[in-house]
């Protein structure tokens, strides 16, 4: 899962995207607005956190020219507004959560597993295909109720494929999920994690359609 | 005393007309009467002039030759006649005559007539009272003297006519009066509505809710009233937005360090990595560094707040002040590759506190060596002039917009499309200090396109200073 961050702050966006890698998340961090529509035109992301308070155009009317733009993406919006109104404000130019400042990383985790739980149309916490089981939550994996260990590379994988059970990904398409801008990737990265997780989750449960990429069923 | 205009205009409205129909009531009553009794006294003149000439007819045309005496079988009939001859009136019936011939002769009179004589034998009229009865009269001889004609009217018949005619005068104000009330409350009411409309208007809003309340509909004289309020809703609405301002940009520098911390701290527990642990501790210690010099600052702004003792004013070298604030600001400068010059001409002395003073200084050169670019130029000016001294700092930097200039000594304003760090206070200070040494600020573009920053001092003696600091304080208790 990848996440687009927007916060002019140096140590609490070094906190946010750090503290989220830690849930497994991809985050790519941006301290203005001047750089969104390029992060958000290459990029395909799952959810967006925006602060309200930035430098030059303010992530209120940011998040008005994206919504009027027609893109839906689930988006988070962080401020130090505590007030009725302004967070009436925010929700009413298109946010999907608001968090006031300061807010805990644990809870910012989970309303985004919920906004993209919601938005992926399933409104259970668990994500399940044949006997594997995951608690996105607890981090949590078993197969025929055993439990899983995976690193956390493996752990987003597994993630991508069961959000998109069914659906063939693209090579490409893992490395965009899981890897933010700046990480360099060696060409079989993503072949050694398939290879990775086939041994500890079995070997059938995701198969590889030559040329096109990996799906799981 | 509160009333309503509504219940005032219609008590005075009616006071006024009853006052003035009662007063066209009275002279119409007493113009009425005056003719009346003028016109009832010629009546009775005229009968007895046309009872004269009757009876003088009479008597001569029987007995031409005779003397004037009648026989007592005529007497019926000459008074038929009389009567005949009589107009016709209203009131005829109450007319009474007595006439007399041959003087002290009793010889005609009316049924109506009382037995005595209506009146001497005087000419002209008179007034007399027989039996309760109060009679107007008039007397008429012929000019022999034989004949004596006497014509009364009861006075009750003119007064019951003038006072009928006083009622039909008061009539129509008795059945106008309610009809007058009702169109006044009503007519009042109608001019009263855009009032009321306004009133309800304004009593709709909630608090925030301060756009101006419409004129066009509302008569001239609450105009004034309309644009007043519209002023006060305009001021208000001013002072709201600055103060909500304030508070989310308070919040905001308040708030985001404080996240930022949280965050941090939450890492450096939860990661099992040592390296990640180590940067988060890092970020925690420069967050609170960060808060300590927010604290500081706000500390700093609360002691210079006018009124708060402690303050105290001595002489103190200017220039030396500025020289060192240069000094400790130079290593900043070169490590942004910036040109920083000092000039001044001659050693000046203020009247000020030289901690407040360095720290106003200190805090302008900051800004303009963090705002302005790498291999950029500062130069500080101390010079005095007609006008009075003057600390100088100009820079080649991007410079304030001429509209934001008013903004940028509120308290934690921040330009847009700033990246720079800070609190936001650090233009608060100087001005709060610049404040209490009366010294005035003027922002202006430097020759080199980028901001310039002039403190002017008009020089002060310490008990200047002094005084006013002791009028600050009186105000504040």
């Amino acid at each position: 899962m990848r996440l687009l961050l927007i916060e002019d702050d140096e140590i609490l966006g070094d906190g946010i995207a750090e503290g989220l890698r830690e849930y497994a998340y991809t985050v790519d961090w941006i301290k203005d607005s001047n750089q969104f529509d390029s992060a958000i035109s290459t990029t395909i992301y799952d959810a967006i956190i925006l602060d309200w308070n930035l430098p030059g155009e303010s992530g209120l009317t940011l998040l008005q020219h994206y919504r009027d733009s027609g893109k839906s993406l689930p988006v988070l919006m962080l401020t130090a507004r505590d007030t009725l109104e302004d967070k009436i404000t925010g929700l009413d130019h298109g946010a999907d959560d608001y968090m006031v400042k300061p807010f805990d990383l644990d809870e910012l985790a989970a309303r985004i597993r919920a906004l993209i739980r919601r938005d992926h149309g399933r409104s259970h916490p668990l994500l399940t295909c044949g006997d594997i089981v995951m608690d996105i939550a607890r981090h949590v994996v078993t197969k025929a109720g055993e439990p899983v260990t995976l690193s956390l590379r493996e752990f987003s994988l597994l993630q991508l494929l069961l959000e998109n059970a069914g659906k063939v990904l693209s090579k490409s398409r893992i490395e965009d999920s899981l890897y933010a801008w700046g990480n360099e990737i060696e060409s079989n990265t993503i072949e050694v994690h398939i290879h990775n997780l086939r041994k500890k989750i079995g070997a059938d449960t995701i198969s590889t359609i030559r040329g096109v990429g990996y799906v799981i069923r | 005393m509160p009333y309503s205009i509504r219940q005032r205009l219609l008590v005075f409205l009616l006071a006024l007309t009853i006052t003035s129909w009662s007063i066209i009531a009275l002279i119409s009553y007493l113009e009425a009467r005056s003719e009346i009794e003028t016109l009832f006294d010629a009546h009775l003149v005229q009968s007895a002039k046309v009872l004269l000439s009757l009876v003088d007819q009479e008597l001569y045309e029987e007995k031409p030759s005779s003397g004037k005496t009648l026989p007592g079988n005529r007497e019926k009939i000459e008074l038929n006649d009389v009567e005949e001859h009589l107009l016709k009136h209203t009131y005829e019936k109450l007319l009474a005559f007595q006439i007399s011939v041959n003087r002290d002769h009793f010889n005609f009179a009316s049924a109506e007539a009382p037995a005595q004589p209506l009146s001497d034998n005087q000419a002209g009229f008179s007034d007399t009272t027989i039996n309760g009865v109060s009679w107007r009269v008039f007397t008429l001889h012929d000019p022999a003297n034989v004949i004596v004609v006497r014509v009364g009217e009861p006075y009750s018949v003119r007064s019951n006519l003038i006072s009928e005619i006083a009622f039909n005068l008061l009539i129509p104000l008795l059945i106008g009066l309610p009809v007058i009330s009702v169109l006044i409350w009503k007519c009042v009411g109608l001019i009263l509505e855009p009032l009321n409309k306004v009133a309800g208007d304004i009593q709709q809003r909630n608090s925030s809710q301060l756009d101006p309340v419409h004129s066009y509909s509302v008569p001239d004289e609450i105009k004034p009233l309309i644009n007043a309020l519209n002023r006060l809703f305009y001021r208000l609405d001013k002072v709201i937005k600055s103060e909500r301002r304030f508070t989310a940009d308070a919040a905001h520098e308040l708030r985001t360090p404080l996240a930022g911390l949280k965050t941090q701290a939450q890492i450096a527990l939860k990661t099992s990595d040592p390296k990640k642990r180590e940067h988060a501790l890092n970020n925690i210690l420069l967050s609170v560094e960060r808060m300590t010099h927010l604290v500081e600052q706000l500390l700093l702004l609360a002691r210079l707040e006018p009124g708060v003792s402690g303050i105290h004013f001595e002489n103190c070298n200017l220039t030396r002040i500025t020289r060192d604030v240069v000094a400790d600001l130079y290593p900043a400068a070169i490590s942004k590759k910036i040109t920083l010059e000092f000039h001044y001409d001659q050693i000046i002395q203020v009247t000020a506190n030289p901690y407040a003073f360095t720290m106003l200084i200190r805090n302008l050169l900051d800004n303009a060596i963090r705002y302005t670019p790498a291999g950029g130029q500062v130069d500080v000016h101390v010079f005095e002039d007609a006008a009075g001294i003057t600390v100088r700092i100009a820079d080649n930097g991007p410079g304030i917009p001429w509209e934001l200039r008013e903004n940028v000594f509120k308290r934690f304003y921040r330009a847009q499309n700033v990246h720079e760090t800070g609190s936001g206070l650090g233009l608060s200070i100087v001005k709060q200090i610049a404040d209490l040494h009366h010294a005035v600020i003027y922002l202006d573009e430097s020759s080199k396109k980028g901001l310039q920053v002039d403190v002017c001092l008009t020089q002060k003696t310490l008990t200047d200073l002094e005084t006013n600091e002791m009028h600050y304080n009186s105000a504040m208790n």
